[in-house]
């Protein structure tokens, strides 16, 4: 195992006054899985579901509260910073905002050699393989782009220069928060498919942080829905896909048209409202308020705890327990 | 009847230090009354440029603006939109006839005025209403929308995206205009509230026999409202089609091109891509402005002369293999 990710909780502690209590935005409420080298996971959630600082916590960016993240055999949940060079140097991020995580004032070559040249790798074999890079993200010439600033690409361009950035240093394990989901659908395509042959290419385990399930298709063997901090369903993508148990993951499937001229003609079944606040999170299960299947005095008190419904497939619903 | 608009070889270019850029460049369609129209292209395809242009909110570096926008409509007879007087516009048409949901415009809400203040604040100024009227019509608007009149007093921060958005469709709607433009009105929320959304767009439609304009870069969402779909390629319509017809057959290469790089769940195919980025609408590639990235370019035809709009099979399309 690779990766294995065992009750991970984040919460951020929040005062309101100077004499009121302390309270917890619980953004990763209990999170557990595990990875294989060259798995691909994707964590699906909506805006404020705590995908991004789940992902933020695997990579030890941020403190986690409590629960255990193992990576290589090694424990790596509470250990410092100074400690967790070797760690930093085995993982790796793309970024969601091509726009603003790359530096204006840098050329592109000089953002491609930053991180070997924190890896101590000598001047010559740095340009060899920042230029390498950029033909392997299809910047091509790469004389054409070395000393081009970021404001002169576009930004299906920009976007394969992070990727470029985060993959130079040959990463084990990277996170990929939201890659594609600032391009055009017509460039995502093409995005999505770089990615995909450059993480089997180098056999990367990664975790894959999106709200659109259609783009995750063509990248993850697994998939992991979170909804208010909570895991609510994991399993083989193929198989929640085909059958979703949870009734958010089936709202999610049900809300996310493909292209057909019928869909005019009919409305789709999605539950109202939207994610409650992580400072205040609903009482049982958390979807209990906007669920179509809810069972009074049971889904609004107590909270299901993730159960194996299907061989690998796991969900926390009172409806399979 | 005549349709409702009319489009006639409309041209909007702007200045910049490096010349005219051809934002919009002579298109041509019609809109029929309650018919829903999806305006779909990559960004940088002048489909937002052309929404602007309908309801003449030009850019101050306006260098050639021409063609007709004829507006058809019971009250006011014919009026072409590109004739009239910024006054006249401003009394007559939007709001009234002609409104539109700007893209991210749920955030345009200013954070430190009452949701009611903003909404009624088009009707007492441009439209002379009283203030007691004015709100009254805000609560009956926001009602259609789903939202409790008690949302009028509150401030923009307290509301979720959701329900930002459900206002600011609320004030398009709230005059019952004639056509309603659309400009990427999900984009910025989340899957399920996008549904939510095109749900209350597609219920309002019914009731209130409103026309739209929905501009988006994304068909599949395209596909949840219109009745006609029209593809925009680098300031130029290349390709308009009913619904049917377009998503079983569609036509332009580029149109293939742009529903075969579209990643679906449920069907089971590999995406493909457009290689080569949208030409620059300065200098645009002369011919057919595709040619560049097209499969099936031929040489001395498609690089030299520009293809019109053709009536081919039920739709139009501007591409010299029809």
């Amino acid at each position: 195992m690779l990766l294995e990710v065992k009750d991970l909780k984040t919460w951020f502690p929040v005062k309101r006054g100077l004499f009121s209590p302390v309270r917890y935005v619980k953004a990763v409420d209990g999170v557990t899985f595990s990875l294989e080298k060259g798995e691909v996971l994707a964590v699906i959630g909506e805006s404020g579901s705590g995908k991004t600082t789940l992902g933020r916590t695997v990579l030890r960016l941020v403190k986690p509260t409590s629960g255990r993240i193992v990576f290589e055999e090694k424990d790596i949940t509470f250990v410092e910073e100074s400690g967790l060079r070797w760690y930093r140097f085995a993982t790796a991020m793309i970024f969601q905002d091509p726009f603003s995580s790359l530096n204006p004032y840098h050329t592109v070559q000089y953002i491609l050699e930053e991180p070997l040249i924190l890896r101590g790798v000598p001047p010559r074999e740095r340009y060899e393989r920042v230029v390498k890079a950029l033909e392997e993200v299809r910047l091509t010439p790469p004389e054409d782009f070395l000393k081009k600033y970021p404001h002169m690409l576009s930004g299906g361009q920009r976007q394969r220069i992070g990727i470029a950035r985060a993959l130079i240093t040959r990463p084990r394990f990277i996170v990929a928060d939201e890659p594609v989901s600032m391009l055009d659908v017509s460039i995502r395509a093409e995005i999505l498919s770089l990615i995909r042959s450059l993480q089997s290419k180098y056999g990367i385990t990664m975790i894959y942080i999106t709200h659109d399930i259609a783009t995750a298709k063509y990248l993850a063997d697994k998939i992991l829905v979170m909804y208010a901090g909570k895991m609510v369903e994991y399993g083989p993508f193929r198989d929640v896909i085909k059958e979703p148990l949870h009734p958010y993951t089936q709202a999610l499937i049900e809300a996310l048209p493909d292209p057909d001229p019928t869909n005019r003609f009919r409305v789709r079944k999605v539950p109202p409202g939207e994610p409650p606040s992580l400072l205040n999170p609903p009482s049982g299960c958390r979807f209990h308020p906007r669920c179509p299947a809810k069972i009074e005095k049971k889904c609004d008190l107590q909270e299901p705890q993730l159960v194996e419904a299907r061989r690998g497939h796991f969900v926390a619903c009172w409806l399979y327990i | 009847m005549p349709p409702l608009l009319e489009l006639r070889n409309v041209k909007m270019y702007y200045g910049t230090s490096r010349g005219a850029v051809k934002a919009v460049d002579g298109v041509t369609f019609t809109l029929e009354r309650g018919e829903a129209m999806a305006l779909v292209g990559e960004s940088g395809s002048g489909k937002s440029s052309l929404a602007f242009t309908i309801i003449r909110l030009l850019p101050r570096n306006v260098a050639e603006f021409s063609g007709e926008i004829l507006f058809h409509d019971d009250e006011l007879g014919t009026v072409d939109l590109a004739k009239l007087s910024e006054e006249e516009l401003r009394r007559k048409i939007r709001w009234k006839k002609i409104s539109m949901v700007f893209q991210a415009s749920m955030n345009a809400l200013n954070p430190i005025l009452r949701v009611q203040d903003q909404m009624i604040e088009p009707l007492v100024l441009h439209l002379g209403l009283s203030k007691s009227e004015a709100v009254k019509i805000a609560e009956e608007a926001l009602r259609s929308v789903g939202l409790a009149k008690d949302v009028l007093m509150r401030y923009p921060f307290e509301l979720s995206g959701g329900m930002k958005q459900r206002v600011v469709i609320a004030m398009a709607i709230m005059m019952r205009p004639k056509l309603v433009i659309l400009d990427e009105p999900t984009s910025a929320l989340d899957v399920i509230t996008q549904a939510n959304i095109m749900n209350l767009l597609k219920e309002l439609r019914t009731k209130f026999g409103l026309s739209y304009i929905l501009i988006t870069h994304d068909i599949a969402l395209a596909s949840e409202i219109a009745d006609k779909i029209g593809v925009m390629y680098a300031g130029k319509l290349v390709e308009i089609a009913p619904s049917d017809l377009f998503f079983k057959r569609p036509k332009h290469p580029y149109s293939q091109k742009l529903l075969a790089a579209m990643p679906t769940l449920r069907e089971e195919k590999s995406i493909e891509y457009i290689p080569g980025d949208v030409p620059s609408l300065i200098t645009p590639p002369p011919g057919c402005r595709f040619h560049p990235r097209c499969p099936y370019v031929i040489k001395g035809k498609c690089d030299v002369e520009e293809p019109q709009l053709k009536d081919v099979e039920g739709g139009k399309v501007a591409c010299w293999l029809y």
